[in-house]
């Protein structure tokens, strides 16, 4: 099975100011999205992000370069088919209801009247629409909106799923919703690839990240090999620990904390956890605990980004 | 056809349930039924004034929704970014374009069939009716405002609604004297002026040749060849204004 998307040496650049100079957003980017994974697109803003997710819909054309969705080129009606977009904020015919608008939508691509209908209800209850189906969307609050246009993502039954923001501008509930959504849809084998600024939604949803800097990918791969391979903490839990013990396990520069018997202390080299367990156990102390810990997104991200 | 269908049927829905377009109306009934009180103080001129001026009204007020809506018909939709949920879509751009022209072709076809009634209802009440040449005159508007229309949205897709509307208020002004450029040129010495007022000529249509209204209202005959030469013209140029809409909307970036 062809990647879901492919991204080869892609360049874009962009007209600006008042001297029309060219500035290029996306400087040879290449990139890869296995079918089945929930891929997060992270980078800081003016990154190319947007950029790159609206190459892959075919609302922007490359300068230079390859995009392909499952093998057909970005742009396409072969590609349009087998994708579903969510644009950050995303805008609706303010005139019309969700039935409406998921009817439009579905209009575009083949199949009966009634199996669109179908379909459009299945969305209005999967989405929670159904209490406000005849309800004009000028009158929407902004996670109404988002509910719709997930909705109208998924109007084809596409195989990939490319969101843009999904979770911007959402409180809780709505951000809850959205993410079940993302991992309902992964479940049912289709490909998501999202690009977010919400760390801890990555981290929750995602099989994969790539990570955009300044119009080229600097990292990519699964959160594991991201972020705990770069780990070199680890946290170890003790009980049963005197105060002496404490103090001789604090001895060679260790800063630890000792709570009644429990005793919590952490170490960045590797070579000194095996001492550290022995040195417990002789002095009659129990292990509860030997855990590396993992650097989170966020000080990932600020990390890759800040060098 | 079904894309361009559904984007068509889409565009006549946010027409119809636009408000600015029955105030249109609203002014143009009255007008067509002010023209009843115009023929009452006349000599037994009655059904002729009604006729002209009803005929008058509706290519008058029909103009003015196409520049209207049509004049933002697709800049809206960049500028609200609507574009993007449907361009991702298995949207081809000119099927794009093409809906959005059939579905204000649509809303047009209305809007002249409303005022052709409420006229057709001032023309019983004077005991006359519609004959074929009165039924071509109305057809005849349609086809012109379908030309300016094509002229409209190729504005939209490349400039704001207010120049987009100067420009083609411009465009309808013209179209109706360009005969008149005609005369100018043998008054015109310098080569350049000469050339300038020749290439406006050519590029731009006669609109002229759409208005049969003094043949109907004075029951003269029709010219059909010449009927029949200015609908395929007016096919011909809106093509030809569809195909520049395309091709400036495909080259664009979202």
């Amino acid at each position: 099975m062809d990647d879901a998307i492919v991204l080869k040496g892609l360049r874009k650049s962009f007209r600006t100011g008042v001297r029309m100079e060219p500035k290029e957003v996306l400087q040879g980017l290449d990139l890869r999205v296995r079918p089945g994974s929930i891929f997060g697109f992270l980078g800081p803003n003016g990154a190319g992000k947007t950029t790159t997710i609206k190459t892959v819909v075919g609302l922007v054309r490359p300068t230079a370069g390859q995009v392909t969705v499952f093998g057909h080129p970005a742009g396409t009606a072969k590609a349009a088919e087998l994708l579903g977009f969510l644009p950050e904020n995303p805008y609706f015919y303010e005139y019309l209801n969700p039935a409406e608008t998921l009817n439009f939508y579905g209009g575009f691509f083949a199949g009966s009247r009634a199996e669109r209908r179908e379909l459009v209800e299945e969305l209005l209850d999967k989405f929670d629409l159904q209490t406000v189906r005849n309800q004009r969307i000028k009158t929407f609050s902004k996670g109404m909106r988002q509910r719709l246009g997930m909705a109208q993502a998924l109007v084809g039954r596409p195989q990939l799923l490319v969101l843009d923001e999904p979770m911007s501008g959402l409180d809780p509930i709505g951000r809850h919703r959205i993410k079940e959504a993302i991992r309902d849809a992964a479940e049912r084998g289709i490909t998501v690839f999202f690009s977010s600024h919400i760390l801890a939604d990555v981290e929750d949803l995602c099989s994969e990240v790539g990570l955009l800097l300044s119009g080229q990918l600097a990292k990519i791969g699964s959160l594991e090999e991201l972020l705990v391979n770069q780990s070199q903490t680890y946290l170890l839990q003790f009980d049963r620990v005197t105060r002496d013990t404490a103090r001789s396990l604090q001895s060679g520069g260790l800063k630890g904390k000792l709570s009644g018997e429990r005793f919590l202390v952490r170490t960045e080299d590797p070579d000194e956890v095996g001492p550290l367990l022995d040195q417990v156990r002789q002095a009659g102390g129990r292990i509860l605990a030997v855990q590396p810990l993992r650097e989170t997104l966020e000080e990932y991200f600020v990390r890759q980004a800040g060098s | 056809m079904r894309v361009i269908w559904n984007i068509g049927a889409n565009t006549f829905r946010e027409a119809i349930r636009n408000r600015v377009l029955y105030i249109i109306l609203v002014f143009a009934f009255f007008f067509i039924l002010g023209s009843r009180f115009l023929g009452s103080i006349s000599v037994g001129q009655d059904v002729k004034i009604i006729k002209d001026m009803g005929l008058a009204g509706i290519s008058l007020f029909a103009v003015l929704v196409a520049i209207f809506v049509g004049t933002s018909i697709v800049y809206q939709e960049i500028e609200r970014r609507t574009i993007y949920t449907i361009l991702s879509k298995p949207v081809r751009r000119r099927e794009f374009v093409i809906g959005k022209y059939l579905g204000l072709c649509m809303t047009l076809a209305t809007v002249v069939a409303a005022m052709t009634v409420v006229l057709g209802l001032q023309l019983w009440l004077v005991g006359a009716g519609f004959d074929l040449s009165f039924l071509v005159a109305i057809s005849l508007t349609l086809a012109e405002l379908f030309v300016i229309t094509s002229v409209a949205v190729l504005f939209s897709t490349v400039a704001s609604p207010l120049l987009s509307a100067v420009f083609t208020f411009c465009f309808y002004i013209i179209g109706h004297t360009i005969r008149n450029i005609l005369g100018l040129l043998q008054f015109v010495d310098s080569d350049i002026v000469r050339r300038f007022l020749s290439g406006i000529y050519f590029v731009l249509p006669n609109l002229d040749n759409f208005n049969v209204h003094r043949e109907v209202v004075h029951g003269l005959p029709l010219a059909w060849p010449a009927i029949g030469y200015s609908l395929g013209y007016g096919v011909a140029y809106s093509a030809l204004m569809l195909t520049l809409a395309a091709l400036a909307l495909g080259k664009r970036d979202f």
